[in-house]
């Protein structure tokens, strides 16, 4: 009898937890005003510094529509104007840029030429600098009502492409108290105002109906951090969520496509080769690691389609790379007769799923090859300088060359050159340097990317990279919502017209 | 009650009493300030010397969680280390964060730049909360496994020994306690949320919200709880005066008060214990349910090297800690049974053997599992194919396949071995330091003095892995030092309170009246009582060892995920629990077997 009644209270006690989460739980629409809907964003990259433009976080008040550029990006990845109308090269290091009339910051105060110039000075004298100014160096100043000029140190043909970087956001000039970390509650200029920050967890925006580019859609959005992909779909699939960002392609099946946007990404899913590793300075063996690889299905098994095999280091957003000649690659390395090592590392990083399973199947495929492989699979901040230091044989990477300037010479100057910031190949040939310095001057976007075409050639011809597949983002969207920005470059996400057409 | 109580041999001067009684539950804060501050300096030191054992700047980590993939920036990395003003050695570190943590200004985070304490103290209490619903929870579990039992003293027949129903004592809550708390959360999750839309997914707001997080975190640490208390309660049952009382034909609800009473008393502490566990073991589901607690804070700053953070983290944690334990004292004071009772009770309560047809299903359910793994064994599980990406079981491959193609059953039976042996390794060492250190604890100090374990009793083990993590890299290696950091110290508790007990046990006295010498009384005496129980203890925690191990692979923090490692391979199926379940089933299978297999295991007296 003591035993039915604990377990009664204790299936009373179950009960009311219940009924309190009954409760608590279905958010009402408060604030909906004329019938407009508020937009549930489930969003996976947590702030990391209070959504300072000085950081990654750039992108995420930049994603919602609450801060914006002089100048954006159109999906083949030429300047547009956004907040400029127009601008035009003085000469070799003096830029003038015209602003677009009307524009107000969402604290009401008007978008003059000095609270530009002020806003993109703070970015200039920032330190550590945003890495859309790594290493560059210039001044801006108002000129009249309705202009800036930009002077750069040396000269700098991607100046332009730099100016739609999120990181360099026009925000009004309350956002500087702490000049360090710039504040984008209510001072940005976007169709969405971001009313509070809480936290780490989530961020309210409404809608800002002064917006130059015509009232905004939806009454607001409810932004939401929250890390774990799996639980972005869930809660699309709960209808908890309206927009689900980045949802991992196990989920795919299960969301089901009629609620999945992809969009082809400039980011290509590569292993690098170290150059200077001792296995793979040899070109044979690097041939060998290819080779093994050939006629893997990754596009289609472990990215469940939402992937397009890699052709070459730039994906289908750059139309102009795509009728590249064929590589010639070496010849592969006979292991009786070679005094080459067998003794490789592999290392890749765990935040993306699917290269913990690329890594595997490499692996696998690279053993049944000759190789000797072991396997590092770590978090990315933990490995980053490892990386770089040439550690390991191998690194299967997910990068995108899209970021910052969206310019390929930059990229491959990065990635690829002697001196590059972000060279996991550890490649450095004196040639392709001066080619890649000389296309760098180029202001003819042509030139540039027939420059960046043939180091493509080049790279993929020595094996430096072997490509494996270009991503797509993957939006979970709910039934009826209409018109996000497709935004290639995974920048913009919500615009002034999304909405939901039921 | 006390009435009616078999006249005892007194025993034990007060002092030694109260001694084993402190020894036992004393708030180490009050007592022995020393030794907690000295425990206490050398955490601080080990975070503020994370960038030296780690040999990278902290000023390049923090640069790298700000802009990603920014790659060699040596002007940026310069400016930042100007702009966080960082320390020039560990000792200075600590020596500044504690004078100014003493005026109430915790500094800044390196990361965000944003106060530390306006970080931490939300978040603190958001996992307080958290682990406060699942503390309830798993009480209320716990209190409905062990409910068979208190009936049981009432009911059962005078002169038989009393035994709580078997299967609430051993398997069920040792199968619970082995539960991976992600995996509760994500089955409760696309339940109770995607299928039957009442709960949200995510997110950190209103009573809704805590329900899956508190199940996920609570069912286990129930289970974890109904074990520890389990054995108190059969301990208490066979208790002479309660048989005697049985016997008498008394009215009965005194004597389950009793008992009731009895179980709260010892109970309080082992909560504690739990609660401590809950919020070691958060930072999975926090990370699940994107819950903005404290664990989720301590992990990202640990890996950015955030140390203002990381610092103020872990001394609240202590401080909890602390307040929580001399909570749990009082409450044990307060309702404290004798020390004969407690001191009989251990001799009485062990060893009541194994008989009948339980014997027979755990015997068959070793021998399966034996010839599974062994057939597996033969198996090959490193294999990959592409082609049978998540292949559903078949006769080919009787568990399926894994999102590479690898045959699942002799990928379990790979993992099986490397994570169990580890586990067993690990189990081994872990007894080995806390029957050196425990003993030599209750045979030296008059007191029983607790400070150091206790302090270190309440630092979560998942931190502790983090602490590891950081310190040498994220790897196996670091995780089994990580587990085996936390695991000895239940064993040197347990091992300190059997020796103290068994000085004070009256034939021990009369030993040492009879002129008995300090070595021939700890081989005759102190070390047989004492290695017994404790190896049983030892056995009992095999499997949350290799729980422990899981649950940092599961983090990121042990195995490469390409490792076959149970843990490894959880994390690597939990996304597939919907379309692949076999994926899951198996691992977390062989983890919950595991522990019914060792909940059984009681060596005859």
């Amino acid at each position: 009898m003591g035993h039915a009644r604990v377990l009664k209270t204790t299936a009373l006690a179950a009960a009311f937890a219940l009924s309190l989460a009954a409760c608590g739980g279905g958010s009402d629409e408060a604030g909906a005003a004329e019938g407009k809907k508020t937009l549930r964003y489930a969003y996976a990259f947590t702030p990391v510094a209070g959504l300072s433009p000085y950081s990654d976080d750039a992108v995420t008040s930049y994603g919602v529509g609450a801060t914006e550029t002089l100048v954006k990006l159109d999906p083949s990845g030429t300047p547009e104007p956004s907040l400029a109308t127009g601008w035009e090269q003085l000469d070799l290091t003096t830029w003038q840029i015209t602003l677009r009339e009307g524009v107000k910051f969402q604290d009401g105060t008007p978008m003059t030429a000095e609270a530009v110039a002020a806003s993109l000075t703070h970015a200039a004298e920032a330190k550590p600098a945003p890495r859309a100014l790594s290493g560059t160096a210039l001044t801006v100043s108002a000129e009249g009502e309705n202009a800036i000029k930009v002077v750069t140190k040396t000269p700098d043909p991607v100046l332009i492409q730099r100016l739609t970087s999120p990181e360099l956001a026009i925000l009004a000039q309350k956002a500087y108290a702490d000049p360090a970390l710039p504040s984008v509650v209510g001072t940005g200029t976007g169709p969405y105002t971001i009313t509070k920050l809480n936290g780490t967890s989530s961020a309210d925006l409404s809608a800002n109906t002064g917006y130059w580019g015509g009232e905004p859609a939806l009454a607001g959005i409810e932004l939401s951090f929250v890390a774990d992909g799996d639980q972005r779909a869930s809660a699309l699939r709960a209808g908890q969520s309206d927009l689900a960002q980045a949802l991992p392609a196990d989920q795919l099946e299960q969301v089901g496509a009629d609620n999945v946007v992809a969009v082809p990404l400039p980011r290509t899913v590569s292993i690098h080769l170290t150059q200077d590793s001792p296995v793979m300075a040899n070109p044979a063996a690097r041939e060998v690691a290819r080779e093994a690889l050939e006629g893997l299905d990754l596009a289609g098994t472990i990215y469940a389609g939402a992937a397009d095999p890699a052709q070459g280091l730039f994906s289908s957003v750059s139309t102009w790379a795509q009728d590249r000649p064929a590589a010639t690659y070496p010849a592969p390395l006979d292991w009786d007769t070679s005094e080459t090592p067998r003794q490789i590392t592999l290392a890749t990083f765990s935040d993306r799923p699917e290269l913990t399973e690329i890594a595997t199947v490499v692996a696998d495929r690279w053993r049944k090859a000759g190789f000797d492989v072991k396997t590092v699979i770590q978090e990315y901040n933990q490995m980053e300088s490892d990386y770089l230091e040439g550690t390991y044989d191998a690194v299967i990477m997910s990068r995108s060359y899209g970021q910052d300037t969206a310019d390929p010479i930059s990229y491959l100057q990065a990635d690829f050159g002697c001196q590059g910031g972000y060279n996991i190949s550890r490649y450095c040939d004196e040639d392709l340097d001066t080619a890649l310095a000389q296309a760098a001057e180029e202001s003819d976007v042509d030139a540039r990317n027939q420059a960046a075409v043939t180091a493509e050639h080049e790279l993929l011809s020595q094996v430096a990279v072997i490509p494996l597949i270009h991503d797509r983002t993957q939006f979970g969207i709910a039934d009826g919502l209409t018109d996000l920005a497709g935004d290639p470059w995974e920048r913009a996400v919500v615009t002034a017209q999304t909405t939901f057409s039921n | 009650m006390k009435a009616t109580q078999p006249s005892q041999p007194q025993q034990g001067s007060a002092t030694g009493k109260r001694a084993a009684r402190w020894g036992r539950w004393a708030p180490a804060g009050l007592r022995s300030a020393p030794t907690t501050i000295a425990a206490f300096l050398l955490l601080l030191f080990t975070v503020a010397a994370l960038p030296w054992l780690r040999g990278e700047d902290p000023a390049q980590t923090v640069l790298r969680v700000r802009f990603t993939a920014r790659g060699n920036d040596p002007e940026a990395v310069e400016a930042l280390r100007q702009e966080l003003d960082l320390p020039s050695s560990p000792i200075t570190g600590v020596l500044t964060w504690l004078l100014h943590a003493l005026r109430g200004d915790f500094g800044t985070s390196w990361v965000s730049s944003q106060p530390v304490d306006e970080l931490v103290r939300p978040a603190l209490i958001t996992s307080l909360t958290l682990a406060g619903t699942a503390l309830l929870i798993a009480v209320l579990v716990a209190a409905a496994l062990l409910t068979p039992a208190i009936r049981h003293s009432s009911k059962s027949g005078p002169t038989g020994p009393a035994r709580i129903p078997r299967l609430l004592n051993g398997p069920v809550p040792a199968a619970l306690a082995a539960l991976p708390e992600v995996v509760v959360a994500v089955v409760g999750v696309l339940l109770f949320a995607v299928t039957w839309r009442l709960l949200p997914v995510f997110g950190w707001n209103g009573p809704a919200s805590a329900v899956l997080p508190g199940l996920a975190l609570g069912l286990p640490a129930g289970g974890l709880l109904a074990r520890m208390l389990s054995s108190t309660a059969e301990q208490t049952l066979s208790d002479p005066w309660v048989r005697t009382w049985r016997a008498s034909g008394l009215d009965r609800r005194p004597l389950r008060r009793a008992v009731v009473r009895r179980l709260v008393a010892v109970g309080a502490p082992q909560v504690v214990v739990v609660g401590m566990s809950i919020v070691g073991s958060s930072v999975a589901v926090e990370k699940v349910f994107s819950i903005p607690g404290a664990g989720t804070l301590a992990l990202d700053a640990v890996l950015a090297e955030d140390l203002p953070v990381v610092q103020a983290v872990l001394a609240s944690f202590v401080v909890v800690g602390l307040l929580a334990a001399g909570v749990a004292a009082a409450v044990h004071r307060g309702l404290a049974v004798l020390e004969a009772e407690r001191t009989l009770g251990v001799h009485a309560g062990l060893g009541s053997g194994n008989v009948g047809r339980r014997r027979w299903v755990l015997g068959g359910l070793m021998a399966l599992l034996l010839a599974g793994l062994v057939t597996g064994l033969f198996r090959d599980g490193t294999g990959t194919d592409l082609s049978l990406r998540l292949a559903s079981p078949s006769l080919a491959h009787p568990l399926g396949a894994d999102a590479v193609g690898h045959d699942q059953w002799g990928r379990l039976a790979e993992g099986t071995v490397l994570t169990v042996s580890l586990a067993a390794a690990i189990t081994l060492a872990a007894l080995l330091i806390g029957a050196l250190l425990g003993t030599a604890a209750g045979l030296t100090s008059s007191s029983g003095n607790p400070g150091a374990l206790d302090v270190l009793a309440t630092v979560p083990s998942n931190l502790v892995g983090l602490l590891v993590a950081a310190a040498l890299g994220p790897g196996l290696h670091g995780a089994c030092l990580a587990v085996l950091l936390v695991a000895w110290i239940p064993l040197a508790v347990h091992a300190r309170t059997l020796t103290a007990e068994t000085r004070s046990a009256g034939y021990v006295r009369a030993a040492v009246l009879a002129g008995a010498g300090p070595w021939r009384l700890l081989r005759v005496h102190v070390l047989p009582a004492v290695l017994t129980p404790l190896l049983r203890h030892a056995l009992v925690r095999l499997p949350a060892a290799a729980l422990g191990i899981a649950g940092l692979s599961f983090l990121g923090l042990g195995a490469d995920p390409d490792r076959p490692e149970l843990g490894a391979m959880l994390a690597a199926g939990v996304g597939y629990l919907a379309t692949a379940p076999w994926l899951v089933l198996g691992p977390a299978g062989v983890l919950v077997a595991l522990a019914v297999l060792t909940s059984s295991e009681r060596p005859a007296s």
